[in-house]
């Protein structure tokens, strides 16, 4: 934390971080943490970039740790035809061009070495960054470089590097945003014109004008002006009909009422030669708009592209075997299996397409397609389907379906389709356009009848005047602007907002369900406590080691240090759910729950400290989990997840602002009840041991009951239930299929992000209730003008503008997501209330002298990297 | 005869060149990315010193 602390190391020649003292050569003029850090700077320096190090240093910023794990993988599989066919395009001669999503890029440094690239490897051609989404565009001849040597190069320079998926997605978003922005250059050429030629025209109404140039400036303006609304305009008809055929009103309803109307009266003025024009404002109103949607579609990107860069970095390759049981021949991606081929599943990792086993028997995790949580065993014979997690043992299977066609696929399509019906809606608008439009209507028929009984003449014109000068466009503008800025904040800060409707759906208190694990919670299991003989620790660290088991992770992570040599894997037997047996250095050794332990045989009894332990861990709603080697309990591990420090400040304070708060969670009804004691939830709202089905049907009851749920959770199993919800919130670490499912993803872990949301989405929704005043303070001012036959086109369009730029300045000054704090001094007060708080550091802990040094190193040097 | 009739088609014209060149540029990519290119400048080989 302190330059006094920085200063005791010296820093890595490379990433500035502090070199080890073991690595440290007396004899060498820089130092390095770790090979690859090494690797990157001989390899910069050997191409003459070393630049890039006084650049960094002046930016007060260093390079990223370069990635070490190179060394042992080659990524070979991206060189296959099939990879290669697909993610790349054709560049001409030879060439081809590929998309990468890299990690690590984030300043002018990087930017200046990545686009360098063809200086270092012979075969690029060209480089170029897009610091936005993070992608690197390369042109590279196959014949010379191969993509896997492009992948390592990069890696080894600190920069791991993906190929982008869904290249084709956003390549399409790229050319509508041209197309936008096409449009809006034509609408503010033409605006721009048309009012050059009105000022002409308003002049003349002072000064005279010559008749001969009246109607040649009126014949321009009405050329232009019918461009301008056939052109980009068109847009705006075009959503208006389709809201029509959807028996709705949308904003764009009266917008293109007010632009039909002032078309049509004011080509036939144009025809007829006399009578009042609005085409300046018209094409000032299609000019306005249409950038207003722009920004707003802009900002609403930020989210989306931020979820998609997250899919882009999913590991993507499957091991391709011969035949089952043959040795694994090579690693392809995955998008290039076809069906028929033979892929091999090894434990923890998942599975890469829907297949039958055609060797081995496993237990398979399908929470992300099913939302089961719980591991299922899958036999011989056996369909599988991509996606899941292989939790145990090896397995050969037949691929049956592969890349787009698997179920996996097809049901993250449905979920993008989902998604993309549901942005659309901008609801407090839409009521607002409804009654917007019986408004005009009634106004426009109004002034048309009063005017026929004064003169007939112009009674058609006034009505037509009338609902002109009372569109919506000012709200149009601004509701929109208001959501999008706040959504675009959102994004800067960490908090992806996918639709405006949820802002507003946040905007007041409702219903909020939150999924104990991962957001109340660090979600993580620890051993808070071991109570029994040390060697028994050790030798159930031994035994865990050869599982993936969350519970095998936390005991080999506290006790790990004591036993360094694992069992031989040929010994261990795991049994889903409950517990593991095997025989470590010729003992018998079972480590599992008191139920499993007590099927083997063994009496969990015998010692009365250890039961003790049992009976006083479940009544702190920890998890027991015994060790017996031999016949007898030698030790009980109490694991628990801990609670967020946050946590209960942020739920006092939203329970103050009316919001009514619900716990749910698989684990068991002990532990959620005092966990919702704890915050202050009312324990009659917290259900333990809820299936995926029962949250689903939990949020439905209540949203049957039409009120509005949130709901927040971060497992594969939420999310039925986040799609479910009015608006489901995925938080951080979360599945990917929860993220798809989810209206809100959160890149920050905790309560805070929630808080920010709430207030963001109440100060949101008040900027837009204040937009719709002074809109309609304006209409009514402009709509009684009318009325009185005061009303003229120069009035018209020197009110429209002023009302535009009125709104822009509410939706730009609509203070949404204030500053984040600090994060370094909350993560040092949360060790220490932390320290004093939970049992950890009041429970006895074993000494592990040997590892001490080593753990105080790695403690300073990372705070070190958050200086 | 007077200028206007000349002047006004030549404005107009002028803005139409000015729509055709901003169309062009958007339809290469121009505007695709507005972010990386003020960094890219930045980094001027010369101007860097080398340690």
């Amino acid at each position: 934390m302190t330059p006094s602390v920085r200063a005791a190391f010296t820093p890595c020649a490379h990433c500035s971080l502090p070199v080890p003292p073991g690595l440290i050569d007396p004899t060498a003029d820089q130092h390095f943490c770790c090979s690859g850090c090494k690797t990157a700077y001989d390899l910069i320096n050997s191409c003459g970039l070393s630049n890039y190090y006084a650049f960094m240093h002046r930016l007060n910023d260093r390079p990223a740790k370069a990635d070490s794990s190179i060394l042992t993988s080659t990524r070979e599989e991206f060189d296959h035809p099939a990879f290669m066919a697909q993610s790349t395009t054709d560049a001409g001669d030879g060439l081809r061009q590929i998309e990468l999503t890299v990690l690590n890029m984030h300043c002018s440094a990087c930017v200046w070495l990545l686009e360098k690239l063809p200086a270092f490897i012979k075969g690029v051609r060209t480089a170029q960054v897009r610091l936005h989404g993070s992608a690197l565009t390369i042109t590279f001849d196959p014949q010379i470089v191969k993509l896997s040597t492009l992948l390592r190069t990069l890696a080894s320079l600190g920069y791991p590097a993906h190929p982008a998926r869904e290249v084709s997605a956003a390549a399409a978003r790229r050319i509508n945003d041209r197309a936008h922005l096409i449009r809006i250059a034509i609408a503010g050429a033409l605006a721009a014109n048309i009012m050059m030629f009105s000022f002409v025209l308003y002049g003349g109404l002072f000064v005279g004008i010559e008749p001969v140039y009246e109607q040649f400036f009126r014949w321009l303006s009405a050329v232009l002006g019918i461009v301008c609304l056939v052109g980009p305009g068109m847009v705006f008809f075009r959503s208006a009909f389709a809201s029509l055929r959807a028996r709705s009103l949308n904003l764009d309803v009266p917008i293109c009422t007010a632009l039909l109307v002032g078309g049509i009266m004011g080509t036939v003025n144009t025809v007829l030669g006399s009578g009042e024009m609005y085409f300046d404002s018209l094409a000032m109103l299609v000019f306005f708009l249409l950038v207003g949607r722009f920004l707003q579609h802009r900002q609403q990107r930020w989210a989306t592209d931020e979820v998609e860069l997250l899919y882009s970095l999913t590991p993507s390759t499957a091991n391709l075997i011969d035949a089952p049981g043959a040795p694994v021949s090579t690693k392809v991606p995955t998008i290039a299996l076809q069906p028929g081929q033979f892929v091999r599943v090894l434990p923890g990792e998942s599975i890469p397409s829907d297949g039958l086993i055609v060797r081995g028997e496993t237990a398979i995790d399908s929470s992300i397609l099913t939302g089961e949580s719980r591991p299922v065993k899958a036999e011989l014979g056996a369909s599988v389907f991509a996606g899941a997690v292989n939790v145990s043992s090896p397995i050969d299977l037949r691929v049956t379906a592969a890349g787009r066609a698997t179920r996996a696929a097809r049901l993250m399509q449905l979920v993008a389709q989902g998604a993309q019906r549901r942005a659309r809606i901008i609801r407090f608008t839409d009521r607002v356009a409804s009654w917007f439009v019986v408004g005009t209507a009634l106004a426009a028929i109004v002034t048309f009848l009063a005017w026929m009984g004064i003169d007939k003449r112009t009674a058609l014109e006034h009505a037509s005047a009338m609902l002109i000068v009372t569109c919506p466009c000012a709200l149009g503008l601004a509701a929109p602007l208001v959501m999008s800025i706040a959504m675009g904040r959102g994004a800067r800060a960490g908090v992806m907002v996918k639709g405006p409707d949820v802002l507003e759906d946040l905007s007041t208190p409702a219903v909020l369900v939150l999924d104990k694990t991962g957001t109340v919670t660090e979600g993580r299991m620890r051993v808070t406590r071991f109570e029994g003989a040390l060697s028994a620790a050790a030798l159930a660290a031994q035994l865990e080691r050869q599982s993936t088991h969350p519970v095998a992770r936390a005991i080999v992570d506290f006790a790990g240090h004591l036993a360094d040599t694992p069992a031989s894997p040929s010994s261990a037997r795991h049994v889903i759910g409950s517990g593991i047996t095997g025989l470590v250095d010729g003992l018998f050794v079972a480590v599992g729950s008191p139920a499993f332990i007590h099927s083997l045989g063994i009496d969990t009894t015998t010692d009365p400290r250890l039961d003790h332990e049992i009976t006083s861990a479940l009544d702190q709603a920890l998890t027991p989990v015994l060790v017996a080697v031999e016949d007898s309990v030698l030790g009980v591990f109490s694991l628990g997840d801990r609670l967020r420090p946050e946590a209960p400040a942020a739920i006092n304070t939203l329970q103050r602002q009316g919001w009514d708060i619900r716990l749910l969670s698989g684990d068991d009804p002990a532990v959620v009840r005092q966990t919702a004691q704890r915050l202050g939830i009312d324990p009659r709202h917290a259900l333990g041991r809820v299936s995926p089905e029962e949250k689903f049907d939990y949020i439905r009851t209540i949203a049957a009951q039409n009120k509005r749920v949130v709901m927040m959770g971060d497992g594969v199993n939420d999310a039925a239930a986040l799609a479910a919800a009015t608006v489901g919130i995925a938080v951080h670490r979360g599945a990917e299929a929860c993220i798809s499912a989810a209206d809100v993803y959160f890149a920050r872990e905790g309560l805070d992000p929630l808080l920010a949301l709430t207030d963001a989405s109440r100060r949101a929704m008040t900027a837009v209730r204040v937009t719709l005043y002074a809109s309609l303070t304006y209409n009514i001012i402009a709509g009684s003008l009318t009325f009185i036959g005061l009303i003229h086109p120069l009035i018209a369009a020197i009110l429209m503008p002023l009302s535009s730029l009125t709104m822009l300045l509410i939706a730009m000054r609509a203070r949404t997501f204030a500053p984040v704090t600090n994060q370094p001094d909350t993560l040092i007060d949360e060790l220490a209330s932390d320290s004093a708080n939970t049992p950890i550091a009041a429970a006895p802990r074993p000494e592990l002298p040997s590892d001490r040094a080593i753990t105080s190193f790695t403690t300073v040097t990372t705070t070190g990297a958050q200086a | 005869m007077s200028v206007m009739w000349i002047a006004l088609p030549v404005a107009v014209l002028l803005a139409g060149a000015g729509l055709f060149a901003f169309i062009r540029m958007a339809r290469t990519g121009q505007y695709d990315d507005l972010d990386t290119p003020p960094l890219r400048m930045l980094a001027d080989d010369e101007t860097i010193p080398t340690k």
